[in-house]
């Protein structure tokens, strides 16, 4: 008896670790008074990633900051703790009459499409998750093989050129996706297309984790791709991603940032980010709702939008490289390269 | 001589019981001085009081000429006065020197060893105790543990000695050593006070006793100018029968048969090859000091403990592999020896606890649901034929005294009207009134002609009741003697392995 | 009466202490605890939506704290609810899903029977055996099932049989057969209220009004005791988990027919940790669980309206709850604290020894 009780106060005090660990890492949100009836009221819902993820929410959140700056809007965020929070916070935004709603993540998908019928008078946006059936929805979707690209041709110069402090020579990049589905290989595919271009007889090293969210796994993967002699390595695969940064760190190779710019993880190695303009996107649909200017179904974010983009490169890549990448995003733009999502033979 | 304590008109109330209404005590310096007493009669909450655990709502108490407020036990101890708890307060993984100074050892930050060893040899070459200070606690015997506990008070440099219920979990001969220890105690001038429901104990030991009933005290009078049907009276408040006496046997068949029955528990075989037979009729007492595999022999019978080898047959029906709900569904009725870890569901209402046996059969239920009206009536039934109290049966178990709590198993083993009634220390702990009552309730089975198998550790007990007396050492039975044809003490040399040879075996 | 008062009070005492050090943190954060309170409080019960939605939110939390509690009272720690809770909604998606051509009352039904009796015997079988059999601690045996129900989900989802066709790790979304319908439109308030509740008066009266309960109260309480009135305390042990695990299977299938309808990869849903707290909050009376629930539920509703208006971060609540189970955890400390107060002022009731 004496024994269960001991051990029930180890659980306990775990159960109080959990919950505990849960609001680690978590600011607090902006403050928001109620608003006045004539103001233009936007309201986001972060996913369970919360605001702090340095992706989705993050950006989004920059956006609607942004719009609040800029057009004035009355701005309101809520975190989600879990995933049956969606529904109901979103159902809390459109019953209070705000005027447009953001869901942020594809894991809301199922929440807007039923409160977006709930609430027809209420206009949402989701991002990165296509509802076109819904007059009211607006989708952000993003062309990340044209920023994949970019950084592809970035990769492929670099490896051709010669005297890059730390290269290997062996003309070989690797990249760690998280798993093979589309958003991940739509930034893949467009990164080969891209070195290929530039670079044919380069070697792209593709490996899956199968997992988002294993730091660990990233770097051992990214080390075994560096000991194969890939100098660049770029992750597709969220927070798994930190660790191959971290890899490249470790083994003074390069490393390209995604979806948001993460020099900042390593300053010295990550030389560019493939970036996806989500705050960008947030801002745009803000402005065109505000304007009246709302439409529903895909809203499609690419080059000529700068719906995406890459970072500005550190010292390590010389001005002549980035002036060609540059190029190759003005030919994009003029439709002179079309840059597909579809993956090449043999990945 | 000098008055060591006094206390004087001290009353404490709680909600719905007045523990103690103007106790007056006088404790001289060099006496023993009994506090007798039913259970609930206030002896308890009155030392308590002295020891600082409770404060007390008005009166006074002294020590020499100093008057005691305490706010907590620290400052009893600080102001001289030793207490020894009925369950002790060791630590059985540390040594002896150890648990004596712990709290105040030798040294500042840095513990002597060495030295403490030395002291606690002294201390208890000074009181006469023989104890080896590097032995550990856990590997002593309860009287062992108790001398510990004594030297802990003494090293603390106590005054005054009070020992609560201090005879409670002894054998016979650790009683002896602890009269010896007392006698020599009182010989230094040490003055003791003991609490005690037990009569002949206050009678042996004490010089003086002060009898308590009903949160008051009754009387305070000279051990040797009372008797003990006198200091019965005064603790009961009525004329009682110290005596059991027996009617006349009616012997009939025999209802438990036991052969060559080896039980083991763990390791070791601790029932080893006995055969009995319990019949109609009579009371066959067990006896024999504590850990002889005579419960485990008990937990067999019941069904409790698997038997590895022999034959049990209850009516000549072959009981040996069967659950213990078909042996109790047989007929066996049993009171095991500790009523609170076995006998009773303390957080069980008194309802709930009088149907233990029984409560998955009609009336008590029907279609697998409970059926609250029986099971009430049932209880207020046995709780009035048994004298229950409080007569609540929704109380919980856990708020029964000790004697209600036995009366509630008896009430239950026996209206089930069983064939075989096994009773372990049916007893244990129990004051007068309620010993008084559990003897007659057995000797009313026996006309009954019920067959009893009663296991005792108290010598008095088996001497009282039992037909045959059969003597458990080291798993065997040292032989089985018609009452009256065997005295206590070769009863007592049986019962440490001690063969008397074959003179007086059956 | 006096029963109840003495029962609420050390929760209550415990609620009042959390409530008032998670003001302290507002004041040093720089936050107006009355607002904030009372954004939690009409964000929770303020109107008709957020009533249910705190309703919807107490359901999975009632049925796995009665799961939990029940176990409690047979004096086992479920600690595994989480897990059972994930092979109930496991169960209950994919007949969901994969079942066609049935009535909505079959399809229910029989969406409720696989799932409880699957998580009944996840943890009946492994843990409650090895239990009664070598002794095993379930306290162990059921959190190692716990994770190896939420990994084989990850497994079932992540390119496993259950996915969806696409990318997303998710299951498809259930036949609108198995589907329990809405009270309140518009909220997540499901039919899967009054199945709860319905719940809580059988496990009530399985506990105190049958011979079954008697059995597992007496195993819970006083094993020895039960095994000297012949009663089997290892299979008693073994249905008490597959009781407990049915329990928290079925908040799982009401969750998913009521309100997901399909299953998200995730790692916890939460409901089977929180439901320990709810059951130690509700000191394992049935009735006192939906309370339990109803609080914890109203925490976590009104900790996002919370958020919204007075800024304090939704987080804020679980270090509420996390104060709670603390206390709770160490209510010895509290009666003890209490103890110190009534004996100083010669209140206790004393037990004569």
């Amino acid at each position: 008896m004496k024994k269960s009780r001991f051990l029930g106060c180890i659980a306990l005090v775990l159960i109080l670790t959990m919950s505990l660990v849960g609001c680690a890492n978590k600011t607090e949100a902006p403050k928001a008074e109620a608003p006045a009836k004539s103001e233009f009221k936007v309201g986001l819902v972060t996913d369970v990633g919360g605001l702090n993820d340095h992706s989705f929410n993050f950006l989004a959140n920059k956006g609607l900051e942004q719009a609040e700056k800029e057009l004035g809007i009355k701005k309101a965020v809520v975190e989600s703790k879990q995933m049956t929070d969606y529904e109901t916070n979103l159902s809390r935004f459109a019953q209070d009459k705000y005027n447009l709603v953001i869901a942020v993540g594809f894991l809301m998908q199922d929440a807007v499409v039923k409160v977006s019928k709930d609430y027809p008078d209420t206009k949402f946006m989701i991002i990165d998750s296509s509802i076109t059936d819904r007059p009211n929805v607006a989708s952000a979707m993003f062309k990340t093989e044209q920023c994949g690209y970019l950084v592809g041709v970035m990769a492929g110069l670099l490896e051709k050129t010669p005297g890059i402090p730390n290269a290997l020579g062996k003309n070989t990049v690797g990249l760690v996706g998280g798993m093979a589905i589309p958003p991940v290989n739509d930034y893949i595919a467009g990164f080969i297309q891209g070195a290929r271009s530039v670079n044919p007889g380069i070697t792209v090293n593709l490996k899956y984790t199968n997992k988002f969210d294993d730091p660990a796994l990233g770097k051992q993967t990214a080390l075994s791709e560096i000991a194969g002699g890939a100098d660049i390595v770029f992750p597709i695969a969220g927070g798994t991603g930190t660790g191959v940064i971290d890899a490249a760190k470790e083994k003074n190779a390069y490393a390209i940032g995604v979806d948001a710019d993460q020099n900042y993880l390593a300053p010295e190695n990550v030389i560019t980010s493939a970036l996806k303009g989500m705050d960008v996107a947030t801002f745009n649909i803000i402005k065109n709702a505000k304007e009246g200017q709302f439409k529903s179904g895909d809203i499609l974010f690419d080059l000529s939008n700068n719906g995406v983009g890459f970072a500005t490169p550190t010292k390590v890549v010389p001005k002549e490289v980035v002036d060609k990448v540059n190029d190759a995003a003005k030919q994009i733009k003029d439709g002179k390269i079309t840059v597909t999502n579809k993956m090449p033979a043999g990945f | 001589m000098r008055t060591c304590l006094e206390v004087r008109e001290i009353t404490k109330s709680f909600p719905g019981v007045l523990a103690n209404d103007h106790v007056n005590l006088t404790v001289r310096e060099g006496e023993i001085h009994a506090i007798l007493g039913e259970n609930g009669a206030g002896k308890s909450t009155l030392v308590k009081i002295i020891y600082g655990l409770y404060k007390p709502d008005s009166g006074s108490i002294r020590l020499y000429d100093q008057e005691l407020n305490f706010a907590s036990p620290r400052q009893a101890i600080e102001a001289g006065i030793g207490m020894v708890h009925q369950h002790f307060m060791l630590i059985p993984a540390l040594t002896v020197a150890e648990n004596v100074v712990l709290g105040g050892e030798p040294g500042r930050i840095h513990y002597r060893r060495k030295e403490n060893v030395e002291i606690v040899r002294q201390l208890a070459k000074q009181y006469h105790m023989e104890l080896d200070p590097d032995a550990k606690v856990g590997d002593l015997t309860v009287g062992l543990q108790q001398r510990v506990e004594i030297l802990k008070v003494f090293y603390r440099k106590a005054k005054l000695l009070i020992l609560d219920e201090p005879t409670a979990m002894l054998t016979p001969q650790e009683v002896e050593e602890l009269i010896l220890v007392m006698e020599r105690l009182r010989s230094q001038g040490v003055p003791i006070v003991f609490i005690s429901h037990k009569l002949d104990e206050v009678q042996r030991i004490s010089d003086r006793v002060t009898v308590m009933r009903a949160g008051k005290t009754v009387n305070t009078v000279e051990t040797k100018s009372t008797t003990p049907q006198e200091l019965a009276n005064l603790m009961v408040g009525r004329e009682v029968v110290l005596h059991v006496s027996k009617p006349p046997q009616k012997l009939g068949e025999p209802v438990l048969q036991l052969e060559d029955i080896v039980v083991s528990s763990g390791r070791n075989e601790k029932v080893k090859k006995v055969s009995f037979d319990v019949h109609r009729g009579e009371i066959f007492g067990l006896a024999g000091i504590d850990g002889n595999g005579q419960f485990e022999l008990v937990e067999a019978i019941t069904g409790l403990l698997p038997c590895k080898t022999g034959r049990i047959r209850l009516l000549g029906k072959d009981i040996t592999s069967s659950s213990v709900q078909h042996r109790t569904n047989a007929g066996i009725a049993y009171i095991p020896q500790d009523r609170q870890l076995d006998g009773l569901v303390m957080d069980f209402e008194l309802t709930e606890n009088f149907v233990l046996r029984d409560f998955s059969k009609a009336p008590f239920a029907r279609l697998g649901q409970m059926q609250v009206k029986p099971i009430e009536e049932y209880a207020t039934r046995l709780s009035e034929d048994f004298d229950v109290r409080p007569r609540r049966i929704h109380a919980f178990a856990q708020n029964l005294s000790g004697g209600n709590q036995q009366k509630v198993i008896l009430a239950r083993e026996v209206s089930r009207n069983p064939e075989l009634l096994i009773a372990a220390q049916p007893t244990r702990g129990l004051d007068v009134g309620a010993i008084q009552f559990i003897h007659n309730k057995l000797l009313e089975l026996r006309s009954d002609g019920k067959a009893i198998l009663l296991v005792s550790l108290e010598l008095d007990e088996i001497l009282a009741l039992s037909d045959r007396i059969g003597v458990f050492y080291a798993g065997r039975l040292m032989g089985i003697f018609p009452s009256g044809q065997v005295t206590r003490e070769q009863l007592g040399l049986l019962m440490t392995g001690v063969d008397l040879g074959s003179g007086g075996r059956l | 009466m006096n029963k109840i008062i003495k029962e609420l009070v050390t929760p209550f005492v415990a609620i009042i202490i959390a409530i008032l050090i998670g003001a302290c943190v507002m004041i040093l954060t720089g936050h107006n605890p009355l607002t904030a309170y009372g954004a939690l409080f009409s964000g929770a019960f303020g109107s008709t939506v957020n009533l249910s939605n705190t309703m919807a939110n107490a359901i999975p939390l009632i049925l796995s704290g009665l799961g939990v509690a029940i176990a409690f009272k047979a004096g086992l720690f479920n600690i595994g609810a989480e897990g059972q809770y994930w092979i109930g909604s496991m169960a209950a998606v994919w007949i969901g899903y994969s079942v066609h051509g049935l009535p909505p009352i079959l399809h229910i039904s029989l969406a409720v029977l696989v799932s409880i009796l699957a998580a009944g015997l996840w943890a009946g079988i492994i843990p409650g055996l090895a239990k009664a059999l070598v002794g095993a601690h379930e306290v162990i045996t059921t959190m190692m099932m716990s994770y190896i129900a939420i990994f084989l989900s990850h497994y079932m989802l992540e390119n496993g049989p259950m996915m969806q066709p696409g990318f997303v790790p998710q299951s498809p979304v259930i036949l609108p057969s198995a589907m329990l319908g809405k009270i309140v439109d518009r909220t997540q308030l499901s039919w899967g209220l009054v199945i709860a509740l319905v719940v809580c008066v059988i496990v009530y009266w399985l506990l105190y009004k049958t011979t079954l309960g008697y059995r597992l109260r007496a195993v819970g309480l006083n094993s020895r005791a039960a095994k000297y009135a012949g009663i089997n305390v290892s299979f008693n042990l073994v249905l008490a988990l597959f009781i407990s695990g049915m329990l928290a299977g079925l908040a799982g299938v009401v969750q998913m027919l009521g309100v997901q309808h399909r299953l998200y990869d995730s790692f916890s849903s939460g409901y089977g940790f929180t439901a320990i707290v709810v059951a130690i909050l509700a000191n394992n009376n049935p009735f006192g669980v939906i309370l339990a629930s109803i609080f914890f539920a109203a925490l976590s509703t009104g900790g996002q309206s919370m958020q919204l208006v007075s800024g304090v971060p939704a987080h804020l609540t679980d270090v509420i709850s996390g104060i709670i189970i603390f206390l709770i955890a160490s209510k010895d400390v509290i009666s003890l604290v209490q103890k110190r107060w009534r004996r100083r002022h010669s209140l206790a009731p004393v037990k004569e020894a």
